[in-house]
């Protein structure tokens, strides 16, 4: 095939290669999946990834089998039973999600990445870059956005509220309603300081060094050391390349119990919703890997379907 | 440009009231008439006026970048935006009503009429109670006098439909005002020309 004849594709069809060729190059290969997957394994890791709305269906052995919403639990199922130390894998695959807008089913074409290693945690770094020079791929501006959920799990009294307390609030955080934050934090008896830090941080937003500086004036560098140094690390590299922003956001948070350090997201201009989410899930690849104890995992996935907007 | 979706009707009055006093009024919103899109060339804005149910939809799906959206609509359907402020009007609270008289009988499912079927369902989830869902578009105060239902969820403001209707409220279970929401896409290109607008309403409400 002539390098031509990609111009015989569409956009959306050029765009995925041109992806896959990029993650190959990165030392990525591919794992493929049948669009199907046993309900037991999403039931077993309900904490980490929502099992309602599911298509599921019974097979002709009496198992129950779903849809796949997600990617990423049947990557760490493969994974843990391979001999590798280190792996760097990337799929492309249909997800298929209900919509509540809708009230119907979508299906989403992902490519997704995944660093897991079996001795220790992987770097943050490579897999953000990795993102970034995808988002680079899109020929219009895009912004990078970087959180870390350690300000929240490593928070004493967010680890006392009972689940569903925890889910509101995060979800308050996501939607940077800072009156309601406030009402819930009073409610559930949040102490002052503990409500003045989460206020302030989860309304941070903008470049590193002003999250830097707000946090030193708010005087929550101790707390806030891993989230902002590992942030640093990140966004300072990221931020090299000054054709793409990177802007760290604490009201980035996962409502589910999936990411555990740094999370991310995408956008592209022109997008209505983030093209790219990730982040770390050493807690998950624990789970699949329990004899690997320091294990972890880091991955990110890229919605090709919100990037039609793009190309019509 | 920025693109902001606001709701027809009697909040969209009160939206362009505090839009003025925020400094973002045009001569045009004195007599829209059945215009959808009003243009501001001179601070680069574009307004699109909506039903007050379509708000979210513009606004999540990045057709508009800021809307202004009641409380009841974002939590019947909890649109993935940034919900950036309460504009402290259009008060009012989601409620169960029932008929006068009316007792509970826990032997078997509640039959409730309401608009906000999602806003119904997770109240009678968290309270426990099982319950079977009449969804209907409008008076609903109507469901219970006719015996299709047991009782309502329904918007309360002052109560006189519901008194005219003989029905009082059992459980005034969620505060409702207008708020202001933003694409979370586009703050990431606006995030200045948001940030200015919404600090700009919070001292227009405040006066």
């Amino acid at each position: 095939m002539e390098e031509s004849d990609l111009s015989l594709l569409s956009r959306r069809e050029q765009f995925v290669i041109e992806m896959q060729v990029l993650l190959r190059k990165a030392g990525y290969t591919r794992l493929e999946f049948s669009d199907f997957e046993e309900y037991a394994l999403f039931e077993r890791h309900h904490a980490f990834v929502s099992i309602s709305h599911m298509l599921t269906f019974t097979d002709s052995f009496g198992r129950i089998q779903t849809l796949r919403p997600d990617v990423t639990l049947s990557v760490m199922k493969q994974s843990a039973f391979r001999p590798e130390n280190e792996i760097r894998a990337y799929y492309r695959e249909d997800v298929f999600r209900y919509s509540q807008e809708t009230h119907e089913y979508e299906t989403h074409e992902q490519i997704g990445a995944e660093h897991i290693v079996k001795d220790h945690s992987p770097e943050d770094l490579e897999t953000a870059l990795l993102a970034q020079r995808m988002l680079e791929k899109l020929d219009v501006p895009t912004v990078l956005v970087l959180s870390h959920m350690g300000y929240l799990l490593q928070n004493e009294w967010y680890r006392r509220l009972p689940e569903d307390e925890q889910e509101c609030l995060q979800a308050l955080i996501s939607s940077k309603n800072q009156s309601g934050l406030e009402t819930l934090l009073k409610r559930c008896e949040c102490p002052a300081n503990e409500q003045r830090k989460l206020l302030t941080v989860a309304n941070l937003s903008g470049s590193i060094e002003h999250v830097k500086q707000a946090i030193h004036e708010g005087g929550f560098e101790k707390e806030m050391e891993e989230a902002v140094g590992r942030l640093s690390l990140v966004a300072e590299k990221l931020g090299e390349n000054k054709k793409h922003r990177v802007v760290v956001d604490f009201s980035l948070v996962n409502p589910l119990h999936y990411y555990n350090g740094l999370v991310f997201q995408g956008f592209a201009e022109g997008c209505g919703s983030a093209v790219i989410s990730g982040g770390r899930y050493d807690l998950l690849a624990r789970r699949f890997m329990p004899e690997h104890e320091h294990c972890g995992a880091i991955g990110f996935a890229l919605d090709v379907g919100e990037l039609d907007t793009l190309w019509k | 440009m920025l693109t902001i979706a606001l709701p027809k009707g009697r909040l969209g009055n009160q939206v362009y009231d505090i839009l003025k006093g925020a400094g973002y009024g045009i001569p045009a919103m004195e007599d829209i008439g059945r215009r959808l899109i009003l243009l501001d060339e001179e601070r680069g804005l574009k307004y699109l006026l909506v039903k007050p149910l379509d708000v979210a939809v513009y606004v999540e799906k990045g057709a508009a970048d800021v809307g202004v959206a009641g409380k009841d609509v974002l939590e019947e359907f909890e649109p993935d935006v940034f919900e950036m402020l309460d504009l402290g009007f259009g008060k009012c609270s989601m409620c169960v009503a029932a008929p006068e008289g009316y007792k509970e009988e826990g032997g078997r499912k509640v039959r409730v009429a309401t608009k906000f079927e999602h806003i119904a369902r997770k109240y009678y989830s968290r309270i426990g109670r099982d319950a079977e869902f009449i969804h209907l578009n409008g008076s609903i105060e109507l469901a219970p006098v006719m015996g299709l239902a047991d009782v309502i969820v329904d918007i309360v403001e002052t109560g006189t439909t519901l008194k005219e209707n003989h029905l009082h409220v059992v459980d005034r279970f969620m505060d409702i005002s207008a708020r202001v929401i933003v694409n979370k896409a586009s703050y990431r290109f606006h995030e200045e020309a948001v940030d200015t607008m919404i600090g700009r309403l919070k001292e227009a409400r405040s006066k």
